[in-house]
């Protein structure tokens, strides 16, 4: 039986039966139901078609739907996320942490820092120059002039007065011997009561003068008279002394600060893997 | 522990918890997805696919009817099976009558009180009405589902399916409409009770 009523009128109906229409609409609709028969079958047959859906039947689950962990994507990793997470949290800022007072203190870090970068960052060439003087002996009064081997154009610029070691060097023993009486003839008296005979003065060959120009500082550990050093003698002696860059202490510190930083690297990977599969 | 305190610790990852309110809630999302599709074996793989997204998405749920909440994630899996089922249409394995129809036999729908032949009539009925609602349009079916066989008031139906209530109203008035144009040719069929309506 095909419905004479219009849309309108069955949507309004529906809302009739559900209790959904306003007074004003309910009492209008009540009234030309008393008036339209057609409304009136319309009616009859929306009550009996909600009333036979209403009558079917309750349904019952064949079988209980509640989930087990796998089910619900819970595993053991994923209890263990948050302490895993903790722990990459903590390595970090332990690791922060050691580091800092690492920098701050003379930890491992800062001491292969200071070893590394300080000396290439300050420092300058040790320049070692061998020169051979000619130094008559009556004017051995150890005064400490100046190197003139090498001409001024070579010679690099001072920071402070070079220190110069000069010691007798005769060109040959005869030569020696040859001057020494008419010095002692010279000046007989004097020389003979204050300045005794050399008698075993050893030949120096060469004198060796040694111009720092890091600093300044002279060779504090050459003292006039003794026997010249070698350029590689000097340089180990005029570099600063320090104590040994791995000590014991610091090799435990290095390796706290490695751990720290391993089980942080770790930590977060497994935080990241966790993150996604979960 | 009330539904609100279970729902609670079930967002905070208790599975014993929602499980409770999976004992409470899975008649009714069971029966909603048979209606929707008419297979008892869809309808409960469906049914186990709701409670799982439910219980990974718990954490969308900001309050109000759980229950509508629960039937929007039914009603969307619904759609989501019927449409794939379009896609890739399946031939049933259970026997079919003379009218190629599935010879179902749900042992749950019969009513312990009935007489033979009333479970008979009764079996042949809701055969019928499933075979009328599976002709409605998939929003009209849900919408008539809801209200009509559920017993949800317009409110939250209309958060069942996500949509306005006026759009609730107008498409259970054309759901209904082809109801009744369905089950025309089968008032004889009706309960003596209904038949005088």
């Amino acid at each position: 039986m095909k419905s004479d009523v219009s849309p309108g009128d069955w949507k309004e109906l529906c809302a009739y039966i559900d209790q959904q229409l306003n007074p004003k609409a309910q009492r209008r609709l009540e009234m030309r139901l008393q008036v339209e028969p057609q409304l009136r079958n319309a009616l009859n047959d929306l009550v009996r078609t909600k009333a036979l859906l209403r009558s079917q039947p309750r349904l019952f689950a064949p079988r209980n739907f509640t989930l087990t962990p796998s089910m619900a994507g819970i595993s053991r990793a994923n209890t263990a996320y948050p302490v895993v997470r903790l722990a990459a949290v903590l390595a970090s800022l332990m690791l922060v942490m050691v580091m800092a007072g690492d920098l701050l203190t003379n930890g491992p870090v800062r001491v292969a820092y200071q070893e590394v970068f300080a000396p290439l960052a300050g420092s300058q060439p040790v320049l070692t120059v061998a020169v051979e003087m000619d130094v008559p002996r009556e004017e051995e009064s150890f005064e400490q002039p100046a190197a003139k081997a090498l001409p001024p154009s070579e010679i690099p610029p001072l920071a402070a007065p070079a220190e110069v070691v000069l010691q007798p060097t005769p060109t040959s023993e005869a030569a020696l011997m040859d001057e020494m009486p008419s010095m002692v003839a010279e000046a007989p008296d004097t020389i003979a009561s204050e300045t005794p005979a050399p008698t075993d003065t050893p030949p120096a060959t060469f004198m060796v003068t040694t111009m720092s120009v890091q600093g300044g500082e002279p060779a504090e550990d050459q003292a006039i008279g003794e026997a010249p050093k070698t350029a590689q003698q000097i340089n180990t002696a005029q570099a600063p002394q320090t104590a040994p860059v791995f000590s014991v202490y610091n090799l435990a510190i290095l390796g706290i600060e490695l751990l720290l930083a391993l089980l942080a690297v770790v930590g977060w990977l497994a935080v990241i893997y966790f993150g996604q599969t979960g | 522990m009330d539904e609100v305190g279970l729902i609670h610790a079930a967002q905070q990852g208790d599975l014993d918890a929602f499980n409770r309110l999976v004992l409470t809630y899975q008649d009714m999302v069971y029966s909603h997805a048979y209606r929707m599709i008419g297979e008892a074996e869809a309808a409960e793989d469906v049914s186990q696919e709701v409670f799982i997204s439910a219980f990974r998405n718990l954490r969308s749920y900001r309050g109000g009817s759980f229950k509508a909440w629960l039937l929007r994630i039914t009603t969307n899996s619904c759609y989501d099976e019927l449409r794939r089922r379009k896609r890739r249409p399946t031939t049933p394995l259970e026997p079919v009558d003379d009218d190629d129809q599935e010879i179902e036999s749900p042992g749950w729908l019969a009513d312990p009180g009935e007489s033979p032949e009333q479970a008979v009539e009764r079996a042949e009925l809701n055969l019928v009405i499933q075979r009328c609602l599976g002709g409605l349009p998939l929003e009209f079916r849900s919408v008539v589902i809801l209200v009509d066989v559920q017993g949800m008031d317009y409110t939250e139906a209309a958060q069942a399916i996500g949509k306005p209530l006026g759009t609730v109203k107008s498409r259970l008035a054309r759901a209904r409409m082809r109801m009744r144009e369905c089950l025309e040719g089968v008032w004889e069929l009706l309960p003596s009770g209904l038949r005088l309506i």
